[in-house]
């Protein structure tokens, strides 16, 4: 089993992630997560969520992993039987007492390892799977020889990120974010101390950044040394990078098990990925710990992204009209491209836009301004325009 | 366990000390612990130390270690549970002391690893308060003095600042937060970056409340004499100039609404 998961913030987001290609989507309740100051999933929207993604033939996981103090016990056991109803797939934890009261009161649901435990070898992993567990997401840190290493010892479902941030510590060996703010960090609070700069008298400030995670060059390599599911960071990002970032590794992953998958469909997703991100990733850790390269040391180098032009809302194929939400500025004559889940990428050259009305414009400038395009090719909702930055050779 | 209280020395040429056990920080499995210990300097019935996480590599090379000084370990304080399962799968005579940075802020939670493991020590992020009310602390331990460690990194991040800036570092760093007074110690070896407090944590008020047992890092201190320091600090519990860490201070777990992000 190959599994392509994705993060969701919300339920707009997680049928985009859907809709682009997630095989599971992991999303966080307002209770027990670790992005305690994002929108997060009520009950009724971990539901709802349930529902979708079961009737398409998708998972859902929901993340329990914070680190637990006395205040978080009572409703615990409650809230697990709750989600377990719901029928949500499996729990994604890191405090032990989770794994165990969900061994010790039978209570049906998968529990994965978070990667706020920081598994990194197989016995780790080893005590772990005596507690029932079924899946480890392995610690970032962990190396190809380890995960192949890790998989050969116990069988377990391995789960790797694959692309987004990530913490400069071991996730969740960090308070950093205690000392310096009062914000919990592994009970959702992390002020992301990591990305800070910090003063070093009579030398250049010092800075402990890292650069975000991006494995598309690796993802064959993943496969073949047994891991299960590739998981991408982001539940708050939004509906374009989640559309951008499932959709490459979905044709990816595709391309790898049908052996289609040439260099340049690498070499072109790479672009894509580096584009659609607003800082520099790399593999990180796979093949040994990342030196300078790995990091950032000078000022901010998170650029704003405003490749996201607009969203489908509607094809007319007898008109032969787009209907699109603009997100961002576009005028006549600027050169687009379409991408969807269900199409290849189609460039666009504008030639009219018209408003609401059908007055014709010259610009889209208004953010979520609904505007209609001509154009011959089916389209499909939640198909989105971007600018048009490169060619696949 | 043979005592009440635990001293990871500072030196090599430590004293011993009648009321205390000594905790050896093993070398090669140790991240920002200057005072760093091999199997062959180590007294018969020792307790061990080890803060690292593993790789395959590590356990691999632990494995060894373990199976083949049975006589000469006591016990292991470990981070890793990979360290608890090479135990208990070997079936190696140690007791074993799970001692997690950061993982163990719950009763609930200790109570459960005390099903796998003989001891545990708590970690320095949970309140005073909270282990007041604790039912049963007659496996429980914590740390009394140290420097507080608040992240724990795989990389060289000391290396890395030092290599692009052409600077000329030791291994250890020390740096400043802009909008406090937090200084901030980093300390790295091959296996990465612990990053402590630049002040002393004191904690010696969970005296009071009669734990298991108590650690005393002496890693960052000069002193030589254990004795006089346990007879001063300890038992007189003369004034120490340092932090009470997190035993009385309020987290934020939820912003208000306008901090939030979305």
């Amino acid at each position: 089993m190959i599994e392509l998961l994705a993060p969701a913030g919300d339920l707009e987001k997680l049928k985009i992630a859907i809709l682009y290609g997630a095989d599971a989507v992991y999303l966080g309740g307002y209770k027990y997560g670790l992005r305690a100051n994002a929108k997060n999933f009520t009950m009724d929207d971990i539901s709802a969520a349930v529902l979708y993604a079961h009737e398409r033939g998708k998972k859902i996981y929901v993340t329990v992993n914070i680190v637990l103090h006395e205040s978080d016990i009572d409703g615990l056991e409650e809230y697990l039987w709750e989600l377990s109803k719901i029928g949500v797939d499996a729990i994604i934890v890191s405090d032990y007492y989770i794994v165990s009261l969900v061994e010790e009161k039978n209570i049906p649901i998968e529990v994965h390892i978070s990667t706020q435990a920081s598994v990194t070898n197989s016995y780790a992993a080893k005590f772990y799977k005596r507690h029932g567990v079924k899946r480890i997401v392995l610690a970032r840190e962990a190396s190809e020889s380890d995960i192949k290493s890790i998989k050969a010892e116990t069988n377990l479902d391995l789960e790797c990120f694959i692309h987004g941030a990530m913490c400069t510590s071991y996730s969740g060996r960090c308070i950093l974010s205690n000392q310096l703010t009062n914000r919990d960090a592994n009970r959702g609070g992390c002020a992301q101390i990591c990305r800070w700069s910090f003063d070093n008298e009579g030398s250049p400030e010092f800075t402990l950044k890292s650069k975000d995670l991006n494995m598309i060059p690796f993802i064959d390599s993943m496969i073949n040394i047994g891991v299960n599911s590739f998981k991408i960071e982001g539940r708050m990002r939004g509906i374009y990078y989640i559309a951008t970032v499932v959709d490459a590794y979905r044709r990816m992953i595709d391309k790898i098990l049908n052996k289609t998958l040439t260099d340049s469909d690498t070499e072109y997703y790479l672009k894509v990925l580096n584009r659609c991100a607003n800082r520099e990733s790399m593999p990180q850790f796979y093949h040994g710990v990342p030196r300078e390269d790995g990091e950032y040391f000078t000022g901010v180098e998170e650029v704003s992204n405003q490749d996201f032009l607009g969203l489908v809302k509607d094809y007319d194929s007898e008109k032969k009209m787009v209907t699109i939400e603009q997100r961002n500025y576009f005028k006549v004559g600027d050169v687009v491209e379409f991408f969807g889940p269900l199409m290849d990428v189609l460039t666009y050259k504008i030639t009219e836009i018209y408003d609401e009305n059908g007055e014709k414009i010259d610009v889209a400038n208004h953010p979520n301004m609904i505007v209609k395009l001509p154009f011959t090719q089916d389209l499909h909702i939640n198909d989105m325009m971007r600018i048009k930055v490169f060619d696949k050779e | 366990m043979r005592s009440k209280y635990f001293v990871i020395p500072n030196n090599k040429k430590y004293k011993k000390v009648s009321e205390v056990n000594f905790l050896f920080p093993l070398k090669g499995f140790n991240v920002g612990k200057p005072c760093l210990f091999t199997v062959d300097e180590l007294p018969i019935d020792s307790y061990i130390y080890i803060n690292r996480l593993l790789d395959e590599e590590g356990v691999t090379k632990l494995d060894s270690i373990l199976d083949n000084n049975k006589d000469k370990i006591k016990g292991i304080f470990f981070e890793d549970l990979g360290v608890l399962e090479l135990i208990k799968e070997k079936k190696y005579p140690f007791e074993t002391i799970y001692y997690p940075s950061h993982a163990l802020c719950s009763e609930a939670t200790c109570q459960r690893f005390l099903k796998e493991c003989n001891y545990v020590v708590l970690s320095s992020d949970i309140k005073y308060e909270d282990i007041a009310k604790f039912h049963d602390l007659s496996h429980i331990g914590s740390v009394i003095f140290t420097k507080l460690p608040f992240m724990y990194s795989r990389r060289s991040l000391v290396s890395n600042y030092q290599k692009v800036h052409d600077l000329d570092i030791t291994s250890k760093l020390v740096v400043s937060n802009k909008s406090s007074q937090d200084k901030l110690v980093f300390d790295e070896n091959e296996y990465g970056t612990l990053v402590y407090d630049s002040t002393f944590y004191d904690g010696r008020e969970l005296l009071d409340l009669n734990m298991s047992f108590y650690i005393i890092d002496f890693s960052y201190l000069d002193i030589v004499d254990y004795e006089e320091w346990f007879n001063n600090y300890i038992l007189k519990r003369e004034s120490i100039d340092g932090t009470t860490g997190f035993l009385h201070r309020e987290m934020i777990v939820k912003l208000p609404p306008k901090e939030a992000k979305r």
